[in-house]
């Protein structure tokens, strides 16, 4: 009769081994799962992913006021407002030209095209900010009522949804 | 009176090099999200990394063997080789979040075109270190980096809740925003503090300083006791900075200027211009920690001959690789990769090979044959337990928090 080998038992230490490389492996494989998952979703704009994109335009024009504000009261450091207007200005456009291209709920049409609209508007704003000379830009109190204005429309826009 | 100059500038050094693009990235997102309540995992994170960094401090002054010596001698060669390869792939990604974290705030400071602003700061951190003895190297970065006392000052002119502030210290679940999100937070302040890198450095720079035991105990204490207090401290003050400024306004901080508004809002061009330049420095120091703690991981690992006190042409396998790693680095993030993204990647991923280089390090520390007097008393040993405890659970945590919070973004 053949004789049969009996498999050797496997050291704490392997067995920890061999744990940790099924871990990584199920975690890596999590990771692709929820990006993938994520990619297909970024391709249709719903409800909850437009009222997102609003969430995110508020933070901006939040951010956009503050420097603004900065930028006509005191003595700016321009280089600041510029690289930061500039990311700003980008974050904005990226937003807008996303709702724009992607398809989207037909009963969302208008909402999408009106925070499509406020977008267009905070990075006009931005663009002034970061291109024209701090003494060429509107006044304060009209660069203040600009922002409201657009937070007011925003604010109207997240209520709806 | 030399000895209390000494501990002094290594406390300075351990303050204006404690924060990294990691540490600026969460605590902002966490202040602006959730205020105050968050301010425990900063507590918590900061006692780990005093625990942590005190023991392997006085592990390698006693036993001469830095972090990744011990964990050859402790672990079976392919369990040490799979913490090895863990540890080199996290240390590369982190020090490409920090060369593009480099050229970010660069940027604010001179508004010129961010791949050029990469190129500058690459060829810039090679030529310090290539000429910059380490000494050198720890007290340049260290001391600029102390700019960023200015988010205290700053946060204080904020006129914080302090109330809530004292609360935010006691550990609780959410009073507002989605649970998932606010746990995701918690975990990465804590591995934002908790960086496996840091250690990694700070046992190595031991044995580059030649600790001694009886002499050095004291600058091992008042580093990792007070230094990092005072770091913990500034990190706490861009939480405060972010609950009093921008959590009203609705902000969710996705760039490097966000958390200087609080600055440039209470201290104008003066304040912004020093506070730029503190990051700017401690940023670049946390990128040299990263490159260095990958080049003394491997030399340590494969017992190559090592250090930057030596010439760099006698220790070339060291020197190849902390060029190495750089350039890796530097090749990543000029794909235009965001840094702060891959920051929160690396700060999450490494976290979870954080219980494998914990291990060999506190079991050493308790180990009397070989550490004589200087081994774990009761506190340290609990502490050590403690935190080793937290750190597992923290490491197998990251990653589905992460995914189930979407980034914190729920």
């Amino acid at each position: 009769m053949a004789e049969t080998s009996i498999p050797k038992p496997k050291t704490l230490r392997e067995r920890i081994h061999l744990s940790l490389m099924l871990a990584a492996i199920v975690a890596i494989g999590f990771v692709l799962a929820a990006a993938q998952m994520h990619l297909v979703d970024a391709q249709f704009i719903g409800s909850s992913e437009l009222k997102q994109s609003v969430q995110q335009l508020q933070s901006y024009t939040s951010e956009a006021k503050l420097l603004t504000h900065y930028s006509q009261r005191r003595v700016p450091t321009r280089a600041y407002v510029q690289a930061y207007g500039s990311a700003l200005q980008k974050a904005v456009d990226s937003t807008a030209q996303k709702l724009d291209e992607h398809a989207h709920d037909r009963k969302l049409d208008e909402q999408t095209a009106r925070t499509v609209t406020v977008a267009q508007h905070l990075s006009a704003l931005l663009n002034a900010l970061i291109t024209e000379p701090t003494n060429q830009l509107p006044s304060a109190a009209d660069m203040d009522s600009q922002y409201h204005g657009i937070t007011q429309q925003l604010n109207h826009l997240e209520d709806k949804l | 009176m030399k000895k209390l100059l000494e501990i002094a500038l290594g406390i300075m050094v351990a303050l204006g090099g404690f924060i990294d693009i990691g540490d600026l990235v969460f605590s902002t997102q966490a202040g602006a999200k959730f205020g105050y309540e968050l301010l425990w995992a900063l507590a918590v994170g900061l006692l780990g990394i005093m625990v942590y960094s005190e023991m392997s401090g006085r592990v390698a002054a006693v036993t001469k063997r830095a972090t990744f010596d011990l964990i050859q001698k402790t672990f079976s060669r392919r369990l040490g080789l799979t913490t090895l390869v863990g540890s080199l792939v996290m240390n590369v990604l982190t020090c490409a979040a920090e060369i593009g974290g480099i050229a970010l705030a660069l940027q604010l400071l001179s508004d010129m075109p961010y791949h050029l602003l990469l190129v500058v700061a690459f060829l810039a951190l090679i030529i310090l270190i290539w000429f910059l003895p380490f000494k050198g190297i720890e007290r340049l970065f260290g001391y600029v980096g102390l700019g960023l006392l200015t988010f205290a000052i700053a946060a204080l002119k904020l006129h914080p809740h302090w109330g809530a502030a004292v609360n935010g210290l006691i550990p609780q679940m959410s009073s507002s925003g989605n649970q998932w999100s606010y746990w995701y937070f918690a975990v990465g302040i804590i591995a934002a503090t908790l960086m496996p890198y840091e250690v990694y450095f700070y046992s190595s720079g031991a044995i580059e300083e030649k600790w001694k035991p009886k002499s050095d105990m004291l600058v091992n204490r008042a580093n990792t006791i007070i230094g990092f207090l005072l770091g913990g401290g500034v990190v706490a003050a861009i939480i405060i900075m972010s609950a009093e400024l921008l959590r009203p306004l609705g902000v969710d901080p996705q760039f490097i200027g966000t958390p200087l508004l609080g600055v440039m809002t209470t201290l104008g061009k003066a304040g912004l211009l020093l506070v730029l330049i503190g990051v700017i420095f401690t940023i670049a120091g946390a990128a040299v920690e990263t490159s260095f703690s990958g080049a003394y991981n491997l030399a340590q690992f494969f017992n190559w001959r090592w250090g930057k006190h030596e010439d760099q042409l006698k220790v070339p396998k060291f020197t190849l690789s902390w060029v190495f790693i750089f350039v890796a680095a530097f090749l990543i993030i000029l794909t235009g990769i965001d840094p702060i993204s891959l920051t929160e990647y690396a700060v999450i991923f490494s976290v979870v090979v954080m219980p494998l280089t914990y291990w060999p390090v506190f079991k050493v520390a308790q180990d009397k044959r070989q550490m004589g007097e200087y081994t774990n008393k009761w506190l340290a040993t609990s502490l050590g337990w403690l935190y080793f405890v937290i750190i597992c659970i923290v490491s197998l945590a990251a990653v589905p928090l992460m995914i189930i919070s979407n980034r914190g973004q729920l």
